[in-house]
């Protein structure tokens, strides 16, 4: 049977009452799905099972935690949108200051942050960037400060990544190692990212920042709370700072629309031009 | 069986190109309701697709950014490698979550979200291919008393899917290609008698 949409909202009232964590405005059609596929991972028959199961065990929590967000990702995702970073975003960012700071909200395990390390080293900008990357669920975490991408993933992120940069002297091996797991990103490449685990809902946004990604993240919330994200994206951006969002998410019916300007519009790329 | 439907939601994968393309050409230029298409498409076939069906047709199909409302006489296609979801309010929400059935838009995920939503205002077709991609989706729209069609499996390039859908639940019409078309229009409200015709 279908979650109804009150046993849901009832779902995440118990949340945010015994963890603390808001899930109260993220978008219910997907986060049914996820409850759902939650429900039968678990063998559970119903949220009233899972929430004595929460109750139960407490240890439980951030296993739950990993399963209802979506951290699916890949390297290099849209390959025209980082061709944009690489040709103009970057170069602009890196004329105007002497530190580069980027921060990748809702990072998931990683590959978002690895392809900004690649193309940081192809323009030679590594040494003067810092990158901050942060995310909700702690367990992906540990996946990206591991840096490594398992074997079976390896063809999508081969084929964006020969999309991005069909002719490049450093093919995508140059900057990993082999690993039992998968490719290991190198050290010398992962040591230039602090990964922190930070919830965007309820936590201050983090700031001084000349690049913020935060892609792919809000479309899992409402638009309440799409508008509440969007506007701590806003203030935690230098003026004529860069934020990227996913290419199919829109800030058209956000407040902080015209306190950017559009960079590119078909990558979701905005420059902040108002405090 | 009532006769307001208010979204027409369409499922192909391989094989459906000519024949959803066929029909986009033959529908009149005010239509009462709003279409949502999902198709099964190479990965890297990313831009240009929306492109390709607007071609000879009066209306652009759009490819939605999330949370954009549905809106009538419009006719709507789910980005390559998200799921497209549909609310109440006909809110299109977009998702990177897994592939379902090996397929990233799922047509799965799009017709049970809109029949969990909106119930027995959506007519569901689904068109060739080459998994089973919809027919679980299908059902539930079978269940909450929508309107499900398949494409003739007989005139179907690639029958898989039709016959995946008339396996796990019963459908309403079973039409060709030409026939769907002849539907869709006879949708209209003017058109109400036609309608009557094919629903008897
Ligand atoms: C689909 S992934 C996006 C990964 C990457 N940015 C991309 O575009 O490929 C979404 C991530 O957002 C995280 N997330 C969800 N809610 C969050 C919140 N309130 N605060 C921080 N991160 C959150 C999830 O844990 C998940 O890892």
């Amino acid at each position: 049977m279908d979650l109804t949409t009150l046993e849901i909202n009832l779902f995440t009232e118990f949340i945010f009452d015994s963890f603390g964590y808001d899930f109260r405005n993220y978008a219910i059609p997907s986060f049914r799905r996820r409850l759902s596929r939650i429900l039968e991972l678990f063998s559970l028959n119903s949220l009233f099972d899972l929430k004595n199961l929460l109750k139960k065990e407490k240890s439980f929590f951030s296993e739950f935690l990993s399963e209802v967000t979506v951290n699916v990702t890949e390297m290099f995702r849209d390959p025209s949108f980082w061709e944009e970073v690489y040709t103009t975003v970057l170069p602009k960012i890196s004329s105007q200051s002497e530190v580069i700071k980027i921060w990748h909200a809702g990072c998931s395990s990683g590959e978002e942050v690895f392809s900004m390390l690649i193309v940081l080293d192809k323009l030679g900008l590594l040494e003067k960037t810092k990158i901050v990357a942060t995310d909700i669920d702690e367990e992906i975490l540990k996946n990206a400060k591991e840096g490594i991408i398992s074997y079976r993933n390896l063809d999508h992120n081969y084929l964006n990544f020969n999309t991005f940069d069909p002719d490049s002297t450093r093919r995508l091996d140059y900057y990993f190692e082999k690993s039992k797991k998968g490719l290991k990103m190198k050290q010398e490449y992962l040591e230039k990212v602090s990964f922190i685990k930070h919830n965007l809902v309820s936590e201050d946004p983090l700031s001084n920042f000349d690049l913020v990604l935060c892609r792919n993240v809000m479309i899992y919330f409402d638009e309440i709370l799409q508008d509440k994200v969007l506007q701590k994206m806003h203030k935690s951006l230098y003026i004529n700072g860069y934020m990227a969002i996913g290419t199919k998410e829109s800030i058209m019916w956000s407040g902080i629309a015209n306190k950017f300007d559009v960079e590119n519009y078909e990558e979701k790329i905005y420059r902040k031009t108002t405090l | 069986m009532q006769e307001e439907y208010e979204i027409v939601l369409i499922g192909g994968s391989a094989g459906s190109f000519q024949p959803i393309k066929l029909l986009l050409e033959k529908l009149p230029t005010e239509f009462t309701y709003s279409i949502v298409l999902c198709l099964h498409r190479p990965k890297n076939v990313k831009k240009g697709f929306a492109e390709a069906l607007s071609i000879g047709i009066s209306h652009t199909v759009l490819e939605p950014y999330d949370k954009e409302k549905i809106l009538q006489n419009k006719i709507y296609l789910a980005p390559s490698n998200y799921h497209l979801l549909i609310d109440e309010k006909k809110t299109i929400h977009l998702s990177t979550e897994e592939p379902v059935n090996y397929s990233r838009p799922s047509i799965d995920l799009m017709f049970e979200s809109a029949a969990y939503a909106l119930k027995d205002k959506v007519v569901g077709i689904l068109y060739s291919g080459a998994n089973q991609d919809g027919a679980l989706g299908m059902k539930k729209i079978k269940e909450n008393n929508g309107l499900t069609i398949i494409q003739n499996p007989n005139e179907s390039t690639v029958p898989t899917m039709p016959k995946s859908a008339l396996s796990v639940t019963p459908i309403d019409l079973v039409l060709s290609s030409k026939e769907i078309c002849s539907f869709l229009n006879s949708l209209c409200s003017k058109k109400k008698k036609v309608l009557k015709r094919f629903l008897l």
